[in-house]
């Protein structure tokens, strides 16, 4: 028994090593001596390295630990291994925020703000719904459900009114990719991602009671208060990613589920883990998308549905065997 | 005679568009051990969640300790009773030791993660629990489970309990070791409130038996009168046979 779980620590923590050595080395990582070369005498290989790679990295890790953390609270507050980040229909509210702006001609930044615009709009509505029937009715994951599919056909109306590049560009976006990503967003929104986090981590206590249902949340005194707080929470934390790279798929299903195996049911645990495993998750996921093509990018919720899907039903089938 | 601890009067509570519960009123006093029985669908359930405030009662009032239900925060309730419900849905895998811990928090101070590990410990000397304090409690059979279900009440509150069918899919033997463990809770001052199915175990309680027929008080007595008048028999509208050895009331499906 503790020897399984010094393998499980050991295992874990040179997964976590691989996965830093290979966001940094990147496109160099089967040669490590090149990449300390290029270093040292490739000033402009620096300046790219420190200005581009570095912002892009912590980027990825901002929206993938979001992700994740946001994505195990969906889960312990609405009782389901199915639910993610998005399960409030905060992906749709976004992907029509993004459409309407480049539709009226928004760049980039314009875009991130309409996207978190349509992101608020919608953990708004369902903010409301949970408010009204509580969050032990399954209401609240209808209603993100028909609210994802509201937007959907919303922004399929943006696209037939408007021209195929513009499509094309929000297309991009939808499929979270990083290399459009605002990095002048980053230090604020991070910070803010942390205190969510944070915040999150203090109701631990309360998500463990939750995930037991409903009646122990009652009989052991959990407020409805701090359910709103630790809903709202959560849900400003998808939108905090929305705003930094778009709409990126899986992490919020995945992680949580893997590190509840393999870790701990405990929340504070698992928000903890899955802050750290999402965010370098969601990095090597963008890096990997970069080598994978070149010299195209792939964007990196292609790669999470890609690389996640695959290790999910490889380690569903292995679990069940 | 004791204080009164729970008082309802004029109760009518139910779901969304069907009220179920009419009219309950009833009061119990510290240290009862009141058991409630009545057909499937009759209301005990619904009574049971109208307490812990799970449902909105339509009109009526609940006073806990002399005060109303409705003007006690979530943590004052929950200091007040604890519940033990029967859950049929699959709990996340949490060890026996982490699922008791969860039951101090009615006295935790806010956001500060420190348990009381010494009410947990006691609470599993109290029920007796075998299992290692670290295996999960996915694994558990009904009785096992139902055993660390009562430790967690005791760690939430040990002096008010209220149990929704606590032996109904037990066999004999871990049905008995609950009951004879209420019964040493109620023997040290525990008030205890149990909904059962088996009139055999609740004729011979100390407490009165609450009869609900169709939402309504059918009865509220104790064992002996409703011996003597068979009472049970039109609360289930199907008739029993009675006996009585050794000071040991018996009542007996006919078929």
């Amino acid at each position: 028994m503790k020897k399984n779980k010094l393998i499980k620590y050991l295992t874990a923590a040179s997964v976590l090593l691989v996965s830093v050595y290979f966001v940094i080395t990147s496109v160099n990582f089967l040669q490590p001596a090149a990449f300390i070369d290029l270093m040292n005498y490739d000033i402009t290989f620096k300046n790219v390295f420190f200005n581009f790679r570095i912002p892009r990295i912590w980027t990825a890790f901002a929206i993938g630990s979001a992700l994740a953390v946001s994505g195990t609270v969906f889960q312990a507050l609405l009782r389901n291994p199915l639910a993610d980040s998005y399960t409030t229909g905060v992906s749709g509210g976004a992907a029509f925020g993004i459409s309407l702006a480049l539709f009226t001609g928004g760049g980039s930044l314009s875009a991130s703000l309409y996207a978190f615009g349509g992101s608020i709009l919608s953990v708004v509505i369902v903010y409301f719904i949970q408010k009204k029937f509580s969050i032990f009715s399954n209401v609240v994951i209808l209603a993100g459900v028909a609210l994802s599919m509201i937007f959907s056909s919303a922004v399929m109306f943006v696209y037939a009114v408007s021209e195929s590049r513009e499509v094309h560009k929000a297309m991009l976006w939808l499929m979270g990719d990083l290399s459009i990503a605002r990095y002048e967003l980053l230090p604020p929104v991070f910070i803010f991602i942390i205190i969510l986090s944070g915040v999150l981590l203090l109701y631990s206590k309360h998500l463990d009671i939750i995930s037991l249902g409903k009646e122990y949340t009652v009989t052991l005194g959990i407020s409805s208060a701090s359910i709103r707080n630790i809903f709202f929470c959560a849900a400003v934390l998808t939108s905090l990613s929305v705003l930094l790279g778009g709409i990126i798929g899986f992490i919020g299903l995945m992680i949580p589920h893997l590190i509840r195996k393999i870790f701990s049911p405990k929340h504070f645990i698992l928000i903890t883990v899955s802050f750290f495993c999402g965010g370098i998750f969601l990095a090597v996921c963008d890096t990997a998308g970069k080598i994978a093509a070149d010299p195209f990018e792939l964007p990196a919720g292609v790669m999470t549905g890609f690389i996640g899907g695959l290790f999910f039903i490889y380690s569903a089938i292995r679990r069940k065997s | 005679m004791n204080r009164e601890i729970l008082r309802l009067k004029n109760l009518n509570s139910g779901y969304a568009d069907k009220l179920i519960l009419k009219n309950i009123s009833f009061s119990v006093n510290e240290g009862d051990f009141i058991s409630i029985i009545g057909p499937n669908g009759c209301g005990k359930t619904t009574l049971l969640r109208s307490i812990s405030s799970e449902l909105t009662p339509e009109s009526g009032e609940i006073e806990l300790y002399g005060k109303n239900l409705k003007n006690c925060t979530p943590g004052e309730r929950s200091r007040l009773i604890s519940f033990v419900f029967s859950i049929n849905s699959k709990l996340p895998d949490y060890t026996i030791e982490q699922f008791l811990q969860l039951h101090t928090f009615p006295y935790d101070v806010p956001f500060l993660f420190k348990n009381d590990e010494k009410k947990i410990s006691d609470a599993v000397k109290i029920c007796g629990i075998k299992n290692s304090i670290t295996s999960s409690i996915r694994n558990l059979s009904s009785g096992e489970f139902q055993l660390v279900q009562l430790a967690g009440a005791c760690i939430q509150n040990s002096r008010f309990i209220i149990l929704d069918e606590p032996v109904s899919h037990l066999d004999p033997r871990n049905a008995q070791l609950i009951m004879s463990l209420l019964r040493k809770l109620n023997a040290s001052g525990t008030t205890i409130i149990t909904v059962l199915h088996d009139l055999n175990i609740a004729l011979n309680l100390p407490g009165r038996i609450l009869g609900i027929r169709k939402g309504r008080v059918y009865f509220y007595e104790n064992a002996a009168e409703i011996y003597n008048k068979k009472l049970t028999d039109k609360l289930y509208d199907i008739e029993f046979t009675y006996y009585r050895k050794n000071n040991r009331y018996f009542c007996l499906n006919s078929y």
